[in-house]
């Protein structure tokens, strides 16, 4: 059952037996009002008659006559019978309660129920004067009883006074169906107000219900909006704030997924491809003594794909072994460092030749990983194929006490589109190419993750045909120098001392070497 | 002869599905990317697609949706993705087979035919000299007459007759017929090669090449 039914259900129980109490409170406080204040007045009509019938009686032995059955009959009737007065019925009975008169026509009353009628009036000995009543049902209509032992001077007789009272009772019925017409129509119009109430009351909670089925059902967007600053109110708003938690938890998780998805994709990928012409050409020269054309090229091929597959392995450890843990950070002289680069990439670059301008510093950081950062920025401006067979790398003092090295070819550069792409696992801006270089598409990441744990991000500024610039920035402090104890003067010592190499090193490099 | 077009990137993979299809006796031509591809499919005329998936500039679905609705030519995947789900993708796409790397040549040539034989246009029928192999129904035909082979040797036959002209390792040969986890035993291979000769009066086709093994010659 609905909560709204619920609470109309038992709100309207609950107004119902409370009007019932009222409405029987009501109506019987009035019947006994209405019921006393016309038993006083009959009461006091039944003592007026009974005077009047005792004075006739009275006047008539004084008269000297004697009081017989027809007298008193006499005496009672007239005064109904030609004035219109007296009490609606009368009986009289005689000592032994013999019936001397009766304006209906059959028994009223039992003997039995006169007789403790009478007796009972007869105990209290006041002859009747007292206006005691009773109540009778008499023919299914409500009688007021009077009854009176009246003592003549040499007989007794019971007299008794009926009073018809329907109408009191009749008023008091007539009531109940007022009151019990009004309460129909008091729950009735208070059960729709309340059903109206409830219903608005829970609409927020239906809403509520109604978004956290489609979030059951994984529409982690939804929302509710309820503006009322109440319990339910408090209570949407942290349904909200659930929500917008786990809609994160679950994008995020969702991003995870992707990126795994993508990551395996492009390993499986870069492991296949190489892997398939290995085998492939490998099976070929075991089975058939092919010619000597097609036996290089297929050993040519197997030699180039084990190079693909040795890269990829050598870098895929590296990129799962990093951990943020393991880095030793360590002061570098930024010079060194730049130098021992050069000399490693400088027998491995096919198109370009390094050259370096740097300004001396100390930063922190990795060494390995930072050569290693810097080797695949180098190899990647190389496969650039810049136009000028140039790579050069520049070493800055920023404003703040960064440094920023930057590796700047003047290369194919990277279209628009790509350029967010480039340091995903596996992207490759064109695959033919990036392959005929040896490429995997893993570089970048590695990059990116080795800057990450350096607190540093990789900035790439690439224009398609120009040429493309990528630039990080490292933390760290003035290398320390003779002249170091000069703080303003640091700029011009740093001019000074302004790593001046400009060595080209390549073939004729390793020469030097 | 069919004509097979082979749309794949690495350069390695295309080159060597060449050499293997070319030596069994099909007509290949190599697409280096979706978009050269899409020109071979518009221009010429092929029995059989080869088609990677990962492509530059027009990647293999697409192809293959182009494919599907102007020339219709049986198209066989090569992918990397192994996964059921990019399985059915493909062939839902209108692939009519599904096939992943790194896969065997043999397996691929076996597929090729497969594909072929369903759209009537494959090598059912081979013949060298006077001998006809159908290599659907596994039999041999010499002169019109049926000669009886076991398994074994049919599979030798088939073996010698895709390497035509090419001599053979004997190491291989008995690997790639009596599987990998037998122990090579020359013997039997010289036996059953004695047989092949005599029973198809091959003497001077079957040549036994020194050092090396056994050649085919057309």
């Amino acid at each position: 059952m609905k909560f709204w039914k619920k609470q109309v259900l038992f709100t309207v129980a609950a107004i119902s037996v409370i009007l019932g109490f009222g409405r029987y409170y009501i109506v019987r406080n009035n019947f006994i009002h209405s019921l006393s204040a016309i038993a006083m007045q009959k009461a006091n009509q039944y003592l007026l008659e009974k005077y009047m019938l005792e004075s006739k009686v009275v006047r008539n032995i004084q008269s000297g006559k004697e009081v017989t059955d027809e007298t008193l009959l006499d005496f009672v009737r007239f005064p109904r019978e030609y004035m219109g007065q007296g009490s609606e019925y009368v009986a009289l009975y005689t000592e032994d309660y013999r019936q001397i008169y009766s304006d209906i026509d059959i028994e009223w009353l039992e003997p039995n129920t006169l007789r403790d009628l009478f007796q009972s009036q007869k105990e209290r000995d006041d002859g009747g004067a007292s206006s005691d009543y009773t109540y009778c049902l008499l023919r299914d209509k409500p009688y007021l009883l009077f009854a009176s032992v009246w003592e003549l001077h040499y007989r007794t007789v019971y007299l008794v006074n009926a009073y018809d009272v329907t109408g009191v009772f009749e008023e008091r019925d007539r009531q109940s169906r007022a009151i019990l017409l009004a309460d129909v129509v008091i729950l009735a119009v208070s059960s729709l107000v309340i059903s109206v109430f409830s219903i608005f009351l829970t609409a927020p909670i239906k809403k509520l219900n109604q978004a956290s089925r489609k979030i059951a059902d994984g529409e982690f967007q939804e929302r509710v909006r309820i503006g009322s600053r109440d319990e339910i109110g408090e209570l949407a708003e942290s349904f909200n704030r659930m929500a917008d938690q786990v809609e994160e938890r679950i994008s995020d998780l969702n991003t995870l997924i992707k990126q795994k998805d993508d990551f395996l994709n492009g390993f499986t990928h870069e492991l296949k491809t190489p892997m398939t012409a290995i085998m492939g050409y490998a099976d070929l020269l075991r089975l058939k003594n092919c010619d000597a054309e097609i036996s290089r090229k297929a050993l040519n091929y197997i030699y180039s794909d084990s190079k693909r597959l040795e890269s990829l392995a050598f870098k895929l450890m590296t990129l799962m072994s990093l951990s943020e843990e393991e880095m030793k950070p360590e002061d570098l002289d930024v010079q060194k460092l730049i130098r021992r680069v050069m000399k490693a990439e400088a027998e491995l670059l096919k198109n370009a030749k390094i050259e370096a301008e740097a300004q001396p510093y100390t930063v922190r950081g990795d060494g390995e990983l930072l050569e290693s950062v810097l080797r695949n920025l180098i190899e990647n401006a190389d496969k650039a194929e810049p136009r000028d067979h140039k790579i050069r790398i520049r070493g800055e003092i920023l404003r703040g006490g960064r440094y920023r090295i930057s590796v700047t070819d003047r290369g194919r550069g990277i279209p628009r589109e790509h350029l967010d792409r480039v340091t995903e696992d596996f992207y490759m801006v064109d695959k033919s190419r990036s392959r005929a270089g040896g490429g995997s598409g893993i570089g970048l990441s590695l990059v990116k993750k080795i800057l990450d744990f350096h607190g540093s991000v990789l900035s790439i500024q690439s224009v398609e045909n120009v040429g493309t610039t990528v630039s990080f920035e490292l933390a760290g402090e003035r290398a320390v120098s003779g002249k170091g104890a000069r703080p303003r003067g640091g700029e011009k010592s740093s001019t000074e001392a302004r790593f001046r190499g400009r060595e080209e090193f390549g073939a004729e490099g390793e020469k030097d070497a | 002869m069919s004509r097979i077009l082979i749309v794949e990137d690495e350069i390695a993979i295309a080159d060597l599905i060449r050499i293997e299809l070319e030596a069994r006796g099909y007509r290949c031509e190599i697409a280096l990317d979706g978009e050269a591809g899409a020109d071979c499919i518009e221009k010429k005329q092929y029995d059989l697609l080869l088609l990677d998936i990962m492509l530059p500039k027009i990647d293999g679905y697409e192809l293959l949706e182009y494919n599907r609705r102007t020339v219709q030519i049986p198209t066989i995947l090569l992918t990397a993705k192994s996964r059921t789900r990019d399985k059915i993708e493909g062939l839902k796409a209108g692939a009519d087979d599904y096939v992943t790397k790194p896969f065997e040549m043999d397996e691929l040539a076996a597929r090729i035919e497969a594909v072929l034989r369903r759209y009537h246009k494959g090598n059912e029928v081979q013949k060298i000299g006077d001998v006809e192999i159908n290599v659907n129904m596994r039999t041999v035909k010499k002169a019109g007459e049926f000669v009886l082979l076991t398994p074994k040797e049919f599979d030798l036959l088939t073996l010698l007759v895709q390497n035509k002209n090419y001599a053979l390792y004997r190491e291989t040969i008995f690997e790639k017929v009596w599987g990998a986890e037998l122990e090579f035993e020359t013997r039997t291979l010289d036996l059953h090669i004695q047989r092949l000769r005599k029973k198809l009066d091959w003497k001077d086709r079957i040549k036994t090449v020194y050092k090396i093994g056994y050649m085919l010659e057309d």
